[in-house]
């Protein structure tokens, strides 16, 4: 083509005709990138931007004198001297107690200096908070991003509670966090969540705010940033409607129904599929370990279980299908079969044991600090 | 598109978090789109999103609206961000078909033959057009994705791929010529009796 040619043919292409076989083809690649392109997730979009906007002040630009810098420096020293002093004071005594009200001291303490807290990065709901209802499971996913030099994420515990307007805790689950470093986000260490949260089948409809946190070892709540600093983050408001037919959006395993003074019944099925299996679990912390098999064999095991401590719940378990996303829960019932502690796990590939029992979830229970010394059942 | 206040809203966004959140409201959504057709899940789509805007923020003072649109700089992070992803092969894979065509699966870590759009995509409309498109080479692929389906004007092409806006239309000719003969021989390959 000549060079007069080719201009003509710019221009055609620049006004979109498609008098030609490859001006056409353009027009329709173009009409394949309208329908095919993907839309971030508001979730992310807003959890990104929260992200951002917390890495302000960004570096000065180029040519800045060096008095800027030599100031900066300064500021930094000072900065990390503040945090110091602050973080040792809340550590000391500050800090929230796990399901306790919000504590505007800590609050005011670190709002000022969100580099040093912990950020949430979420990456979803199982299914849409205006849609719940009675007995369906809400599950939560996403990241912490907590600072090294903060907080060691393997000491934590991350909750999810739902409340009611009038702030009773009507659901709660607790789960640990699972490491994961992220390359593209500064280095900053992620440890990442799923918490599942079975709402009560006798949840009046309504509305309920979903929030989580975070919990350390000494079951202290931590400072968690979002907007400000707080002991806390709110998800969101969750509507809760009347009870569905509605298959549920997330398959839920339920534990083998052992009783701690019954006999197995090696039923550790999931709710959705009659095939899945709980192969064994083990019950370690906070009681007498014991190892209970539940594959053919008969055992009843009992417990002594230690008011306000944390057991851990390790259990392997057979999939029909394999599945990722699933989550496991425990709970502690007592002989009213009211729950009184839950904690919940994602289920993941197991490290040994694989042929048997190809997934398995180490879910951390913690014992209320009041408990009757009546009969439960795990 | 490109905005009248862009420039003055760069010049801040290195102090003031709300010139940048502006832009990022701007963009968030297109650079997503963008990278969501190039990697194999949503998960990798976000971190990747995320990083091309901590990259910008962290870089927003060496960016010179003189020299180039802000689009432009945008997808010349997530492409060098994308490039990154796929030379760390941590996530590669061999990518599904859905489209029955005879390419192999590459190695991870290659850069050819991965996903053109995301496998989130359920909507493709236009799948022998798509198939087409995966069987070009990397850059054919990379210069009709950036001018066509993500619509970005010839010139901001040019800036990302650093070259003139003349060789712009050249090579533009020829990757639809390519692609066109890539839909011909699907369609051959069609009407051969098995």
């Amino acid at each position: 083509m000549s060079i007069h040619r080719d201009r003509e043919w710019e221009e055609r292409l620049e006004t979109g005709a498609e008098d030609d076989e490859l001006l056409a083809l353009a027009a329709r690649l173009r009409r394949a990138g309208a329908a095919t392109r993907a839309t971030p997730s508001l979730a992310f979009q807003r959890q990104l931007r929260r992200d951002l906007l917390s890495q302000y002040p960004v570096a000065p630009r180029r040519g800045a004198n060096v008095w800027r810098w030599v100031g900066s420096l300064a500021a930094v020293a000072l900065l990390a001297v503040v945090i110091g002093l602050m973080w040792f004071s809340i550590s000391s005594s500050g800090r929230l107690s796990f399901g306790g009200a919000a504590n505007g001291q800590a609050e005011t303490a670190i709002a000022s200096l969100p580099d040093g807290s912990i950020y949430l990065e979420m990456h979803g709901y199982n299914s849409t908070l205006e849609a719940l209802a009675p007995g369906e499971m809400l599950s939560l996913n996403g990241r912490w991003r907590i600072p090294a030099n903060v907080a060691n994420g393997a000491d934590l515990t991350a909750f999810l509670q739902l409340r009611a307007e009038a702030g009773a805790v009507v659901a709660q689950a607790d789960g640990p966090l699972t490491s994961e470093y992220i390359e593209t986000r500064n280095g900053r260490e992620a440890w990442w969540f799923l918490l599942s949260l079975a709402l009560p089948e006798d949840l009046p409809p309504g509305e309920y705010l979903l929030v989580t946190g975070l919990v350390g070892a000494d079951g202290q709540r931590l400072p968690v940033f979002d907007q400000q600093v707080g002991d806390e983050i709110v998800i969101g408001p969750v509507t809760i409607g009347q009870t569905q037919d509605a298959d549920p959006k997330v398959t839920v395993l339920a534990v083998s129904p052992t009783s701690a003074s019954s006999t197995n019944d090696n039923s550790g099925v999931d709710s959705a599929s009659p095939t899945n299996r709980l192969v064994d679990y083990s019950v370690n912390g906070a009681v007498v370990t014991e190892t209970t098999t539940t594959d053919g064999s008969e055992t009843q095991t009992t417990y002594l279980l230690v008011p306000g401590m944390t057991a851990t719940v390790r259990s392997r378990w057979s999939l029909a299908t394999p599945s990722i996303g699933l989550a496991a829960f425990v709970q502690l019932l007592d002989q009213d079969n009211q729950v009184i502690a839950q904690g919940d796990a994602p289920l993941e590939p197991a490290v040994d044991g694989a042929d048997q029992a190809p997934y398995a979830a180490t879910i951390p229970i913690t014992l209320p600090a009041e408990m009757p010394p009546v009969p439960t059942s795990l | 598109m490109t905005h009248d206040d862009e420039a003055a809203l760069v010049e801040r966004a290195a102090q003031d978090p709300a010139a940048f959140a502006t832009l990022y409201d701007r963009y968030v959504e297109r650079i997503y789109g963008y990278v969501a057709r190039q990697v194999e899940d949503k998960t990798v789509a976000q971190d990747i999103t995320a990083a091309t805007f901590e990259k910008a923020l962290r870089h927003i003072g060496r960016y010179r609206p003189s020299e180039t649109g802000l689009a432009p700089w945008l997808y010349t992070i997530a492409r060098h961000e994308i490039a990154q992803h796929y030379r760390r092969g941590r996530f590669a894979a061999p990518w599904r078909r859905r489209d029955g065509d005879e390419e192999e699966p590459t190695a991870p870590g290659s850069r050819e033959g991965r996903p053109i759009e995301s496998l989130l995509l359920a909507g493709e409309r236009d799948g022998a057009l798509h198939a087409a498109l995966r069987r070009l080479g990397e850059a054919d692929r990379d210069l009709l994705t950036l001018r066509f389906l993500e619509e970005l004007p010839t010139e901001d092409v040019a800036a990302i791929l650093g070259c003139s806006r003349a060789n712009v239309y050249v090579r533009l000719h020829r990757a639809l010529a390519r692609l066109r003969g890539q839909l011909e021989r699907a369609d051959l390959a069609k009407e051969m009796p098995r």
